[in-house]
Order: C-alpha cells, then sequence, then structure tokens
C-alpha cells in the first residue's frame, strides 16, 4: 500500500519536471534553430520551427564583423 | 516630484510588478526543489537545464519572447489559432502586459533561485530525514518540516535578492513594451530612463527619483532583513 501512495507522486514529479523543462528549452531551442534561417523565413506565416533551408550567413557575418574591430 | 502622477503610477506599478514576480519565482523554485531533492543524475540535467536562461541575456530573451507572442507572426498565436483560439495582443493590454513581462522574468531566473536552494536543501544532513521517516513523515510533510526550515536562510537571501532585482527591473519592460500601452507598465528605474535621457533631458530630476528608489529599496530590504533575523533568534 505504502509502495503505491509512493509511486503516484513520484510519477507525478516527473510530469511537473519534464513539462517545466519543456517550456524552458523550447523557446531557447527555437531561438537556436531560427539563427539558421533566412530573414523572410523567420518572420514568415505560418511559423515554422525547422528552417525551409538551413541559411549559414549569420555566422558569416558575425566573423566577418568581428575582425573589422 | 511628489505631485508628479507618473512617479505615483511607476511606484504602483513596481510594486504590483514585484508583487506578481518575487512569490511566483520563489514559489516554483520551491516546488522544484521539493521535486528535485536527489541528486540522481537526471535530477543534475534537469537543474542545469533549468539554469539555462539565466545566463542569456535579457535583452535577447525579451526579444525572443516578443517574437513568440506577437499575435500577428508568433508561434504561439499560430499554434493557438490551430485549436480554434484567436491570440490577444498581450504585450498591448493594459493589464496583461506587467504580468507577462514578470512571467518572462520569472521564466528567466527562477533557474538561479532553484540553484541556491537546491544547493542548500542537499547540504541537509540526511539524519534529519531519517528521524523524520522514522516519525512516518511522508515525502510532503518531510518537505515542509525537514527541508523547508533548514534552508530558511538561503530562502529569504533568495527573496531580498529577487526583490532588488526586480525594483530595478529595466531591460525586459523596456525591450518588451517600451513603457508600453498608456504606461501601464512603466517602473520606476524606466521613468528614471525617459526623463533623464529619453524626452526631456532633466537629469537632476531622474536624479531625485533614483534616490526616491533607493529609499524605497533599503526600507523594504530592512524590514525584510529584521524579519527573518528575528526568526532566527526565535529558533
Amino acid at each position: 500500500m505504502t509502495r503505491i501512495k509512493n509511486a503516484i507522486p513520484k510519477y507525478l514529479s516527473y510530469v511537473v519536471l519534464f513539462l517545466v523543462a519543456a517550456i524552458v528549452l523550447l523557446p531557447i531551442v527555437w531561438l537556436f534553430v531560427s539563427s539558421f534561417k533566412s530573414d523572410a523565413d523567420v518572420i514568415s506565416w505560418p511559423p515554422s520551427f525547422w528552417p525551409k533551408e538551413w541559411v549559414f550567413d549569420q555566422y558569416q557575418y558575425v566573423a566577418d564583423a568581428h575582425s573589422h574591430i | 516630484m511628489f505631485r508628479d502622477d507618473r512617479v505615483w503610477n511607476a511606484t504602483g506599478n513596481t510594486f504590483w510588478f514585484a508583487i506578481l514576480e518575487i512569490p511566483l519565482q520563489i514559489f516554483l523554485a520551491l516546488l522544484l526543489t521539493m521535486l528535485m531533492i536527489k541528486n540522481t543524475r537526471i535530477h543534475k540535467v534537469l537543474r542545469a537545464t533549468f539554469y539555462i536562461p539565466y545566463i542569456c541575456s535579457m535583452t535577447a530573451i525579451s526579444i525572443l519572447w516578443s517574437m513568440i507572442l506577437n499575435p500577428n507572426s508568433g508561434m504561439l498565436a499560430y499554434m493557438l489559432r490551430k485549436i480554434g483560439i484567436t491570440m490577444p495582443n498581450l504585450l498591448n493590454s493594459t493589464t496583461w502586459a506587467i504580468v507577462v513581462v514578470a512571467l518572462v522574468t520569472v521564466w528567466k531566473n527562477f533557474g538561479y533561485t532553484l540553484t541556491l536552494l537546491s544547493a542548500a536543501a542537499l547540504d541537509i544532513p540526511a539524519a534529519l530525514y531519517e528521524a523524520a521517516e522514522l516519525d512516518g513523515a511522508n515525502s510532503f510533510s518531510k518537505f515542509i518540516y525537514v527541508t523547508v526550515p533548514s534552508i530558511r536562510n538561503t530562502i529569504s537571501f533568495c527573496i531580498v535578492t529577487t526583490l532588488i532585482a526586480t525594483f530595478q527591473a529595466f531591460d525586459q519592460i523596456y525591450v518588451m513594451t517600451g513603457g508600453g500601452p498608456q504606461n501601464s507598465t512603466e517602473t520606476l528605474v524606466g521613468y528614471i530612463y525617459s526623463r533623464g535621457f529619453q524626452t526631456t533631458h532633466d537629469l537632476g530630476y531622474a536624479s531625485t527619483i533614483s534616490v526616491y528608489l533607493f529609499v524605497i529599496i533599503a526600507v523594504i530590504t530592512f524590514i525584510l532583513r529584521r524579519h527573518t533575523l528575528r526568526g532566527e533568534e526565535e529558533s
């Protein structure tokens, strides 16, 4: 009986923990994935999670801009 | 200064923001501490996950959330429309804008509070829990009667630092609403900025409000500290 009593909160606690983890992680992952989108892709409607095509120009730009300093 | 309506409005907003933010952040951190009381590998991974937003820049987080919450092109609006709900423009509503900003602040900062609290909770000697178990305590009452009293000092430290941080909140409000609809999210620091550097370059007046803000924070911190110190003497 006590085993059942303890098992339910443990299962529930993982539901809560992973729910919060998803709320924390999804925007961050979306942010990271969006860094590979083209400018038009980022603000397109309907919004998509994954880029239509992977663009690396932004990283190129950041690397170049840094070399000017 | 005290005849300026915007000062009173900003004071009210600052307090409302703090009232929304601090309890939510502390209780969320406490709840997650309760659920992650054991130091297993998965708990360590989760704790690291919850800390990620804290290491990001507040400006980047604010831009990210205003993009997600954008009712025309945002991700959340799209998902809500799929299940048949039209997303209201939360950041344009005088009632909800400050709530949203407070929630985003909680989203960013609770990992820090959680780290402090669970570090303190992991330091509690196991003997205390064993004694509680012998008395027939379940995991919830163990948390309420053993963990919380033991990490009291850390909790009060978290409350004080969170309080100071919320009274100085600026970046998230400036980026997400800009003091926004009809000054309904303008906090004291925001008003100091707009008085001193934006519309009128009235630095003297801005300095006066800064001193006023300092006095508010000092008084509240002092009261809280006295309150927690008295608690220590009792126990």
